[in-house]
């Protein structure tokens, strides 16, 4: 994590820690503007408006938010519809929306190489359809999903588009106008910033009209026995006291990032990710996965014969970091008829000598199980 | 010099499983699932009416750890006293492979217990 990012959230702590929007001692009235300066940095960051920002604790909140959002404008026998590519958490919350509210809910399939179909998309999508869920890059394989395209279709149904942007926040400009997305979610913790920090961004027009799922202090305008009246947005989504701390570091490091740029930030994880793709391609018994052309900085591949969690354990002791397992991406790892994969993904601080480090690391996993294969 | 959690021991129950089969006319059959890695075991065993263990067999996939413990699980249930199997824990896991595992490691050895368990919760409900 940058310096800057832990001063950032130290400082905080060590001389203005107060809660936001609650006291007026000096402090207090610090937290507010560091806080809401965090909010104006997300917004300018993803080219939205500071009150179409609404802080969570992570992507997972985000999206178990929306769905719980949208649930009053579903009934029964409409459908939602996400992508066989999805994280759970990009899954699960829209299963559970249409379990409870007895709508349709569709898996997209994917193409062999595992990219979403559009054109299978626009074949499935109807008037039923009122929720696309989709991730804009695929944290698994790296496939990078034309989410413009995707809402423009949702709209033309008349469903809302939301958008995972949990792996292209960190490593791709995002522009919600441009993708014209109704709601975006991204966490903290993947983009240098800290953990239990998340964004959903929705459209003004729809976070003024719909309600709020979470209640409590921060969030009210009036409050009596009989009835109770919300903030305006974003506040009225706030319920409790927020991570503020987080919130002032994930401000932080959207400067950091900011300052060297997204562009940049692609166009090198890109190159390692193009070395590692091919070095692990020449290598007999590897097989990769998600689709060749990829744009994203991830690698993800199985070795034949060996578990991934044995591979990261050896490459472990490599000190290299890698995920492996099944990405908490299950019908992606059955689309592709597998238990799990081992997953590089790059980011800025990565080198092309850690690329060799790598292929190295692959190779005496390679090395140590099949030698020990042949001792039999 | 040997590998620390690797031992040939372990990878050689990796590579050439023990009672690695679906045991005809199991009296106990559990299954049990590592949500984590994927990884699975079902574990078979006869067992006779006094409760000791006369033959015990497996079957699954996964990581070199979660197999190897089950090869040599199924070799030590055989002749005990389903009590005694079943309140092993990781710690004798860790005694039996001969090696000391991380929290995140602990859960694929403990796999075939667990299967076990579970197993023999069918067994007495029945």
């Amino acid at each position: 994590m940058p310096q800057v990012v832990i001063d950032a959230v130290s400082e905080f702590y060590g001389t203005y820690k107060a809660n936001v929007h609650s006291g007026i001692y000096s402090i207090g009235v610090r937290a507010v503007e560091a806080y809401e300066g965090a909010r104006h940095k997300v917004a300018a960051f993803i080219g939205a408006n500071d009150n179409e920002i609404v802080f969570t604790s992570g992507t997972t909140a985000s999206l178990n938010m929306t769905s719980c959002m949208l649930e009053p404008r579903l009934k029964a026998g409409d459908e939602i519809m996400v992508s066989a590519m999805e994280h759970h958490s990009n899954f699960i919350p829209w299963q559970e929306l249409a379990k409870r509210t007895n709508a349709v809910f569709t898996m997209l399939p994917l193409e062999k190489d595992g990219s979403l179909s559009l054109h299978m998309m626009r074949a499935m999508i109807g008037p039923r359809t009122k929720i696309i869920a989709v991730t804009h890059i695929s944290h698994a394989t790296g496939a990078v999903n034309d989410v413009r395209e995707i809402c423009r279709m949702a709209h033309e149904a008349g469903a809302f588009c939301v958008v995972d942007a949990a792996q292209s926040a960190p490593h791709a400009p995002i522009n919600v106008r441009e993708i014209d997305c109704d709601f975006l979610a991204f966490s903290g913790q993947k983009m240098l910033g800290p953990t239990g920090t998340g964004v959903l961004y929705g459209k003004e027009e729809h976070l003024r009209k719909i309600d709020p799922v979470v209640f409590g202090g921060g969030m009210i305008r009036e409050v009596s026995a009989d009835a109770s009246t919300w903030a305006d947005v974003p506040h009225k989504f706030e319920a409790g006291t927020p991570h503020v701390a987080g919130v002032i570091g994930l401000g932080a490091a959207i400067s950091y990032i900011e300052g060297i740029g997204r562009k940049e930030i692609m166009a090198h994880e890109r190159k390692l990710a193009s070395l590692t793709r091919r070095a692990l391609g020449a290598m007999p018994g590897v097989c990769l996965y998600g689709p060749e052309n990829e744009t994203a900085g991830i690698v993800s591949f199985t070795v034949e014969g060996t578990h991934a969690h044995d591979v990261a354990e050896i490459l472990s002791r490599e000190n290299i970091a890698v995920r492996a397992g099944h990405h908490c991406a299950l019908p992606l790892m059955n689309h592709f008829g597998i238990a799990g994969t081992i997953r590089a993904s790059f980011y800025l601080y990565n080198t092309p000598q850690d690329v060799e480090q790598f292929i190295q690391g692959v190779k005496k996993a390679l090395d140590f199980f099949h030698t020990s294969s042949s001792q039999k | 010099m040997e590998d620390e959690l690797y031992k040939e021991h372990v990878l050689n129950h990796y590579r050439n499983p023990r009672n690695k089969y679906a045991l005809k006319g199991a009296d106990m059959v559990g299954k049990e699932t590592n949500a984590l890695c994927g990884d699975d075991i079902t574990i078979y065993a006869h067992v006779n009416e006094s409760g000791v263990i006369t033959a015990m067999s497996f079957m699954g996939d996964g990581c070199a750890i979660s197999q190897a413990a089950a090869s040599i699980f199924t070799e030590h249930a055989k002749g005990k006293h389903v009590e005694e199997i079943n309140r092993m824990t990781h710690k004798d896991m860790e005694q039996l492979l001969g090696i000391s595992l991380s929290i995140v490691r602990a859960r694929c050895a403990v796999l075939s217990i667990h299967a076990f368990q579970k197993g023999l919760g069918n067994l007495i409900s029945k």
